[in-house]
């Protein structure tokens, strides 16, 4: 009998407790697997906290909330901001490789290389992205404060 | 009685398929709203401009599918998570219960504040009586150290109105002259002169225009209906700014922009919508 391919064992993991993840053998899938269970987790509270400080804008003094808005441009909070685009990114385009392993005939031949074009993609659209995020591309209004006011 | 067929796979096969047409929908959803709110000049997100949006029925039903989706998409989620954990029938049955139940919750939270929008008009009046904001912010969740802010400076009083002038004004270029003649890129040192300069030659246009009626077609579509309401809204919130300034600390500079400005009428929404 052919023993089935459980993939490499990892000399780097195996101290770590099983319950842990340690002992756990990690291959294309299930790394997909467990990034995509951890990024939609993080997005559903991201998700109830989003909800909650959006209604600001809706309250009696509408103008606390461009308070709120101010603050999120500051370090602390543009971090947040590449994680939760990086969390956005990875989970709908890997949801996007689901759909197509799910409903397109014969990708689930190439399944492991489509994931690895796809985190390309991801990638590439997380520092396309990420770039005008960190440089305060479109929030200038809220920021400049060495250049007078002119036209568009 | 032949034995039936063990058929695992249908149960929760709703949930599945659900599962993914959601995540299909959600895709374009999500993106279009993230790349909008952080890629375009709506990153610029304020109490004005949300109550604007809000007042466009496309836009709203685009939230309230959205909410719910994602919501549904989450919790949906989460459930098929603990499945994989095979609680006893009875913890899974609470489980799922406080699960659907708070995720409802949040989500009527979220559109219930889509569907039942203040006013845009009374919005404007609320900046237009009270001008910009000044103040401390934590943010949202409030766990991070408060920050102090005021948008009342009148350089940065500028800076807003222009954005607002450039994104959020209906207005004619044949008809109505720039408020903001300088160009950015002009690179004139940031002084006490030369922004005084810059928001004196904005208050003699927005005089000019409230008093003249041209140029005053309604265009809906934006914030600003057209240049004159801005103008009228805009003189407002600068007179509401100079008093904040002037009550914190007198100064020539105030008591000039408050007199030039003492006989603007008052921005009645009533007059506008």
């Amino acid at each position: 009998m052919i023993p089935p391919d459980r993939g490499p064992r990892s000399a780097l993991t195996n101290w770590i407790p099983f319950a842990a993840g340690g002992g756990y053998r990690w291959f294309t899938g299930s790394l997909a697997y467990g990034l995509h269970r951890v990024s939609g987790l993080a997005l559903l509270v991201y998700l109830v906290f989003h909800i909650l400080s959006i209604t600001k804008a809706n309250s009696a003094d509408p103008t606390a909330y461009d308070l709120m808005i101010r603050r999120f441009q500051e370090p602390d909070f543009k971090v947040g901001e590449v994680l939760l685009y990086a969390a956005l990114l990875f989970h709908g385009i890997n949801g996007l490789r689901i759909l197509f392993v799910d409903f397109a005939l014969g990708s689930t031949r190439f399944h492991k290389r489509l994931f690895w074009i796809f985190m390309a993609l991801v990638l590439v659209l997380l520092i396309a992205g990420a770039v005008p995020l960190i440089l305060h591309a479109n929030v200038q209004p809220l920021l400049r404060d060495d250049v007078l006011p002119g036209g568009r | 009685m032949a034995a039936r067929p063990y058929v695992s796979t249908r149960t929760g096969s709703g949930q599945w398929m659900m599962q993914r047409v959601s995540a299909g929908l959600l895709l374009i959803l999500a993106f279009a709203h993230f790349a909008l709110q952080h890629f375009t000049s709506d990153a610029v997100s304020t109490g004005l401009t949300v109550a604007a949006r809000m007042h466009d029925p496309w836009w709203q039903a685009y939230y309230v599918v959205f909410i719910a989706l994602a919501m549904y998409h989450g919790i949906n989620g989460v459930v098929g998570i603990l499945r994989d954990y095979a609680l006893p029938p009875r913890s899974r049955l609470v489980a799922e219960i406080i699960l659907w139940s708070v995720g409802g919750l949040f989500a009527a939270v979220g559109i219930v504040n889509v569907l039942s929008p203040r006013p845009l008009g009374l919005i404007k009046e609320i900046y237009a009586t009270h001008g910009f904001v000044a103040g401390e912010s934590r943010g949202s969740p409030p766990l991070a150290p408060a920050v102090a802010y005021d948008f009342r400076g009148e350089l940065r009083e500028l800076h807003l109105l222009s954005h607002y002038w450039d994104q959020h004004t209906s207005w004619d270029e044949e008809q109505t002259d720039e408020p903001f003649p300088e160009r950015v890129g002009a690179h004139r040192a940031v002084t006490a002169e030369s922004v005084a300069k810059v928001g004196d030659a904005f208050d003699d246009w927005a005089l000019d225009l409230i008093e003249s009626p041209a140029g005053a077609a309604r265009d809906t579509h934006h914030t600003f209906f057209n240049a004159r309401e801005y103008a009228l809204w805009a003189a407002n919130v600068r007179r509401a700014n100079a008093r904040a300034r002037a009550t914190a600390t007198p100064s020539p500079r105030e008591a000039a922009i408050l007199e030039r400005l003492a006989d603007v009428p008052p921005y009645r929404a009533n007059d506008q919508h």
